[in-house]
């Protein structure tokens, strides 16, 4: 666990639930955790450097904007992981990509315009990649989408 | 794809794809950037919010950086009829970020996968074993994150 003070802990809770819409944005964060814009702006720039902050930015809802996605899980042998990910990595359409610990170890997200668009994407990859074991996986219902980490801020 | 955008709420969405600049007033930077005045930028970005377009702006961590080390996908056979209910008592486990109904293919049986985070990989398994015991799967399948070999925002409107 990283060394994190319950001021620390306040503002990761605040700006992953949302991350304030408007100009002074961290004299607002400030207000919400008990600090000045100075000190507000100062602890999110020490998180940054910290490595815990990827990124602050937009959270797009993908459905509602039309595009349809997928998620792929690829049987990749061990000597062809970096290969193989080069490939699939470029494709500006896959937004994520990781390595997991099974026979099926890489596992990637293709975002686009349409179910056709996506079945093209796919099969592109699998020509260049030759990998045959491939699982297609679109979504057909969502439970839970929630990117909050608790840090059990009081 | 996304037609029934405006412009400008296109370009807002796009300017908040990457990271917030630095400095007190992140947002007038990104206005200048996108040509337009920081009212009329913010006053979008709230419209595309209670539209639905943009779930919200807020900050994404690096899980492993932050102390989550135990971070698995898992995946579950839950027989069709079991779906629904599943998913819920799944959704309800606050170790589970994500969880999506996917469809079974011959030779993977599996229905239904969340994505969770814990500290450790014990804990992580802990979790595991107590939604298991809840829903009472077919089978389950746990794959660990090895390595992140790519992330990136939405390419939508680039």
């Amino acid at each position: 666990m990283p060394d994190l003070d319950d001021i620390d802990r306040r503002v990761l809770d605040v700006i992953q639930a949302a991350f304030p819409l408007c100009r002074s944005p961290y004299a607002e964060l400030g207000r919400r955790v008990g600090l000045s814009a100075e000190a507000a702006m100062a602890r999110v720039q020490s998180l940054r450097e910290r490595g815990l902050i990827r990124r602050i930015g937009g959270v797009v809802n993908s459905r509602e904007l039309g595009l349809v996605g997928t998620l792929v899980g690829m049987k990749v042998p061990p000597d062809r992981i970096d290969a193989v990910a080069a490939v699939v990595n470029a494709v500006p359409n896959v937004t994520h990509n990781y390595l997991r610990e099974d026979d099926y170890d890489m596992w990637f997200t293709i975002t686009a315009a349409s179910r056709d668009d996506v079945t093209a994407i796919l099969a592109d990859i699998r020509e260049k990649t030759g990998i045959e074991d491939v699982l297609d996986l679109p979504s057909l219902r969502t439970f839970k989408i929630n990117v909050h980490l608790g840090f059990g801020a009081t | 794809m996304t037609t029934h955008l405006t412009d400008t709420q296109r370009a807002v969405l796009s300017h908040l794809q990457g990271d917030l600049p630095a400095g007190p007033e992140p947002y007038d930077e990104l206005a200048e950037r996108a040509g337009m005045t920081v009212e009329a930028f913010l006053a979008t970005a709230r419209g595309l919010v209670e539209a639905g377009y943009l779930r919200r702006v807020s900050a994404l961590l690096h899980h492993v950086e932050a102390g989550f080390r135990g971070n698995a996908m898992v995946a579950w056979e839950v027989p069709a009829d079991r779906v629904a209910e599943a998913g819920r008592a799944m959704a309800g486990f606050d170790a589970v970020s994500h969880c999506y109904e996917r469809p079974a293919l011959p030779g993977w049986p599996y229905t239904l996968y969340t994505m969770l985070h814990a500290r450790t990989r014990e804990d992580a398994a802990a979790v595991v074993r107590r939604i298991a015991d809840a829903v009472r799967p077919a089978s389950y399948r746990v794959l660990y994150s090895l390595r992140e070999l790519k992330k990136r925002s939405l390419p939508v409107l680039d």
